[in-house]
């Protein structure tokens, strides 16, 4: 395109652009003097004028420079109602909303109501509702223009949109914030009359603000415009979301219920993704339709919304005000007790709907207690409902006493256990010092008589079992006995019990240390959604199964999500649990350790120093905490190139971790392979050497040839021979590696792919140049061009290719990590 | 945070005054800062609003009661410059990343409605690149609106224009990137 087609084309857009859309073709062709290629690329324009994609709102009228005490930066929308800008105020310094209406009234009686309507508004405080700080009237030469000064909300989603990846609880849970929000302006006696998604923001920590609050009162007193369409054709009062008694406009009936209509109308939308009825465009069919067509069942589409949430929906949507909830208050409660797996006020108390629920929240207890109870109430038809409801309590009693029956048996059954294994144990056999493991070993061996017809006591053992082995180090050994309670706790508890969460994460974690992270994620996120069904959003064990869950994804090399994960968790952590909670301070570890993966490893130092900072002032310099943040800072120095004081942590972290745990634990043998490395690069090969092999020889004992833990220490031993030049060996050992590595962890691992780069630069240097490239490359898929090992491998074949004169393949490799 | 500084005042001032030297030190200046202030804010997904930056890296260099409107017009026209720059670089780190899928958007307008839309930095960094091939003009008035939010006034007022003809290719401009944006399965 020339450049002075699109200038031409520029000013002939704007000419056209400022008529009528009517006489716009009529203008086109004359300004266009038949010059076909021209109107053709304006029409083309014009076409995309205005449009949604990038959107425009500065065809409008140019910026003032101020409004009243006002100084005007930027344009924030164009409503129906006027102007939305973005100001700063002097005194006192802020940035603020502004919206400007323009001439609306003119006596003054009319300037004196909106005056004291709008310092009511100023009064309105809450956290869910964006303050109004002013409205006023400001004279700039164009007539008297009123205004409100509000909180300016930056990078909010609408709500609508923000619910779109919510879960039915979240949603609920979001909108009990919002129904709450809109309660607190009603007992101020506010009533907003125009809610709907837009008019509610959601802020990045996922607390939603209701815009506007009471400004259609204000702006209108007499709700002239209510359902009618405004000065510039819009309709005010959005019709979708409009109660019966505002389409109908008897606007002395629009009260506080006229908005929970509207709330629960919203709420069908969030829940369902459609509105409960269609609205036709024209006011007056709009009317008539929300008057008379009643709510699609939300039941009917959405199987899982049948039953209580469809109820309270109803409750809401109810076209008669007075069966409505009476207040925000009552439908907020509602969505609580739902929440809390509690009785709702929105259904009519059936015996059997309040067992349901009872048997809900006491899972295990009530199948049999109910089936009991509704014996009884077949069988004492007639009888009164007080004489039922003494049965009813009996019965339950009854069952109460039983389950705590039951549940000291279980405890006795698992004690006797515990006892006899370690009254078996015998020192003339074993010695004074019997291990731990050796009674555990004994242990494993005997659950599976021991249990025949108790499997709720055998998932007990189990779990004990596997998560001592796990503490241990033992994780491989662990993972059976944990894999056994979760099936038999599946089994007997049903799925929603709390103690199948717990079991999967403790699954979970052991796999993922094993480095089996596909499995290791799907069981985090499951038990995730337990422990959120079960406990809640931000209780301790959920968020800490989101911290397991988010360690998987980093694992599986999806690194920029679980850092963006990580960062969302450790603002919940900080806000729920407190900045120097144990929990909150792990988190800010496995950030750190993703930051230094990211290649960020300042950033990882400085999170890592300020967590051992914290950590060193609160426990005791051999607690398990404190040495696992120091292993995580050898790793931040290590990464960021200063190995000698990598080194020197990693040192101290040694002589920790083998006080505390032993000198063959997983954990002590990881950070002795870690300090090897880090001796190595320092020059000192003999030291490195010994420590390597040293632990090497641990692990192949303690934990066998096959574990994740083991191959680690192995490529640390062959990249040893590479430094040293002795490629042949190295290269042997890496096969082998690879070869375990494969058949160990699936293909997609970050630490094969190591191990698959280590091997194609040995391939590299004995001139397999295409084998070379393949591993590499398979290598890079998994490591990202970043990656430093990766940049310099390539490089290196890229010169060899040079070398051997095959430029093309040498430039191609070049790019992929350009 | 650095204190307002005589020296970046002195800077905008001779800006102002049209002295080439100090507008391109002002501007390496200005890049400084807005590196400093993304980087404390920039986590990917996050939403980064070109304009608040320009305005805070304003609101941080510059004691604004010296240099007034105008110097306040010849900063933020800079500032929108440097802060395609800033954003361009985080692209490329995004980018690095690629097996990632995080993405850091940017909120083109102010408009609320707008706002969750947001669009890809790396497409509007490259679609305002061939709008200045086609109209080299028409994208620094977009540029300066959009990553500086400089008003029409005072984009008029640096660059010596009528605010009609800021309009115009405000408008022009938008509805060009807009088309290019467009699906294409119209053409």
């Amino acid at each position: 395109m020339s450049r002075s087609l699109h200038e031409r084309a520029s000013e002939i857009l704007f000419r056209v652009v400022s008529v009528p859309a009517e006489k716009r073709p009529e203008l086109l062709r004359e300004l266009c003097a038949g010059d076909e290629t021209l109107r053709a690329e304006v029409e083309s324009l014009l076409a995309h004028y205005g449009t949604e994609a990038f959107a425009s709102d500065d065809a409008a009228v140019p910026l003032p420079e101020r409004i009243g005490d006002y100084r005007i930066v930027g344009v924030l929308g164009v409503g129906g109602m006027g102007t939305v800008y973005e100001a700063e105020q002097e005194n006192p310094r802020r940035s603020v909303a502004l919206k400007v209406v323009t001439g609306l009234f003119s006596t003054p009686e009319a300037r004196k109501r909106f005056a004291f309507e709008a310092e009511v508004l100023g009064r309105l405080e809450h956290p869910g509702i964006a303050r109004i700080y002013e409205a006023g009237i400001a004279d700039e030469g164009a007539g008297p223009q009123q205004y409100f000064a509000m909180e300016l909300i930056r990078g909010g989603r609408r709500l609508d949109e923000a619910v779109r990846e919510l879960g039915l609880r979240e949603k609920l849970e979001l909108f009990v914030e919002v129904v709450d929000a809109a309660h607190h302006a009603h007992i101020k006696s506010v009533v907003h009359r125009d809610l709907k998604p837009a008019n509610v923001l959601v802020d990045d920590a996922g607390r939603p603000k209701i815009l506007d609050f009471g400004i259609a009162r204000v702006l209108d007193p007499d709700q002239r415009r209510a359902g009618a369409p405004t000065l510039d054709g819009r309709v005010l009062g959005t019709l979708p979301y409009m109660s019966p008694e505002q389409a109908a406009g008897s606007l002395e009936d629009v009260d506080v219920r006229s908005d929970v209509f509207s709330l629960g109308v919203m709420l069908y939308e969030a829940l369902s993704g459609r509105m409960p009825y269609v609205v036709p465009e024209n006011p007056v069919e709009a009317a008539a339709v929300i008057r008379g067509t009643a709510p699609e069942p939300l039941g009917k589409t959405h199987v899982e919304l049948r039953g209580d949430v469809a109820a309270i929906v109803g409750k809401a949507l109810e076209k008669d005000r007075e069966r409505r909830y009476q207040s925000a208050r009552e439908l907020s409660a509602d969505i609580g007790r739902y929440l809390a797996q509690e009785p709702i006020l929105a259904r009519p108390p059936s015996t059997i709907y309040q067992l349901n629920k009872f048997a809900r929240r006491h899972k295990g207890l009530v199948a049999s207690v109910a089936a009991v109870v509704l014996a009884l109430l077949l069988g004492l038809g007639g009888t009164l409902w007080k004489a039922r409801e003494a049965t009813v309590q009996a019965a339950l009693a009854d069952q109460q006493r039983l389950l705590a029956d039951e549940q000291a048996a279980l405890v006795t059954r698992v004690n006797d256990f515990y006892r006899e294994v370690f009254a078996s144990v015998d020192p003339h056999d074993s010695g004074p010092d019997v291990r731990l493991v050796t009674v555990l070993d004994d242990m494993a061996a005997k659950i599976d008589v021991r249990f025949p017809d108790h499997p709720v006591a055998e998932a007990d053992v189990r779990d004990t079992v596997g998560r001592t082995y796990d503490a241990l180090g033992l994780d491989f050994r662990a993972e059976p006995h944990l894999r056994r309670a979760l099936e038999i706790r599946l089994r007997e508890m049903g799925v929603e019990d709390v103690a199948v969460a717990r079991s999967r994460i403790a699954l979970g974690s052991v796999l993922l240390d094993l480095d089996r992270a596909d499995e290791a994620l799907a069981l985090c996120t499951e038990a995730e959604r337990g422990f959120h069904a079960a406990l809640g959003t931000f209780a301790r064990e959920t968020l800490l199964a989101r911290h397991d869950a988010l360690a998987c994804i980093a694992r599986l090399g999806r690194r920029e999500e679980a850092r963006d994960g990580f960062d969302v968790l450790l603002e919940l952590q900080v806000e729920h649990h407190g900045r120097n909670h144990a929990d909150t301070l792990a988190t800010r570890q496995s950030l750190a350790d993703l930051e230094a993966q990211l290649g960020r490893p300042e950033e990882a130092l400085r999170q890592n120093v300020q967590v051992v900072e914290v950590l060193s002032s609160r426990v005791s310099d051999d607690s398990v905490e404190r040495l696992s943040s120091l292993n995580s800072l050898g790793y931040s120095y290590n990464a960021s190139g200063d190995f000698a004081k990598a080194a020197e942590v990693w040192t101290e972290c040694l002589e920790g971790r083998r006080k505390t745990l032993g000198e063959r634990h997983a954990h002590t043998l990881n950070t002795q392979k870690n300090l090897a490395s880090c001796l190595f690069r320092l020059g000192r090969r003999s030291d490195a050497r010994e420590m390597l092999f040293a632990a090497l020889e641990v692990l192949e004992a303690e934990v066998g040839k096959g574990h994740a833990l083991t191959l680690d220490a192995e490529n640390m031993r062959a990249s040893f021979l590479m430094q040293t030049g002795s490629w042949d060996r190295a290269r042997t050992q890496y096969e082998d590696i690879l070869e375990r590595g494969e058949a160990l962890l699936p293909d997609e691992q970050v630490a094969v792919a190591h191990y698959r780069a280590n091997y194609a630069r040995c391939l590299a240097e004995k001139d397999e140049l295409d084998e070379a490239e393949w591993h590499l490359r398979a290598s890079l898929d998994v490591l990202g061009p970043e990656h430093p090992t990766i940049r310099q491998y390539m490089e290196d074949l890229a010169s060899r290719y040079e070398s051997h004169g095959i430029l093309e393949r040498a430039a191609e490799l070049r790019a992929l990590v350009d | 945070m650095a204190p307002p500084t005589d020296h970046a005042t002195r800077l905008t001032l001779a800006t102002t005054r049209g002295d080439e030297a100090s507008r391109r030190e002002l501007s390496s200046t200005v890049y400084a800062e807005l590196r400093r202030i993304a980087g404390r804010e920039a986590s990917p997904n996050h939403t980064l609003q070109p304009t608040a930056l320009a305005h805070e890296a304003y609101l941080c260099l510059v004691r604004h009661e010296d240099v007034g409107w105008e110097g306040r017009a010849h900063f933020l026209a800079v500032a929108a410059k440097a802060t395609r720059r800033v954003l361009r670089q985080y692209e490329r780190g995004r980018r690095a990343e690629k097996r990632g899928g995080a993405m850091l958007r940017v909120v083109l307008s102010d408009d609320i409605a707008l706002a969750s839309e947001g669009v890809d930095t790396a497409v509007l960094n490259e679609v305002l690149d061939r709008l200045a091939e086609v109209d080299e003009r028409q994208a620094r008035i977009v540029e300066m609106r959009y990553f500086g939010g400089l008003s029409q006034a005072e984009i008029a007022a640096v660059l010596g224009l009528s605010t009609r003809t800021v309009r115009r290719d405000l408008v022009a401009g938008h509805t060009w990137i807009a088309r290019e944006l467009a699906p294409k399965e119209d053409e």
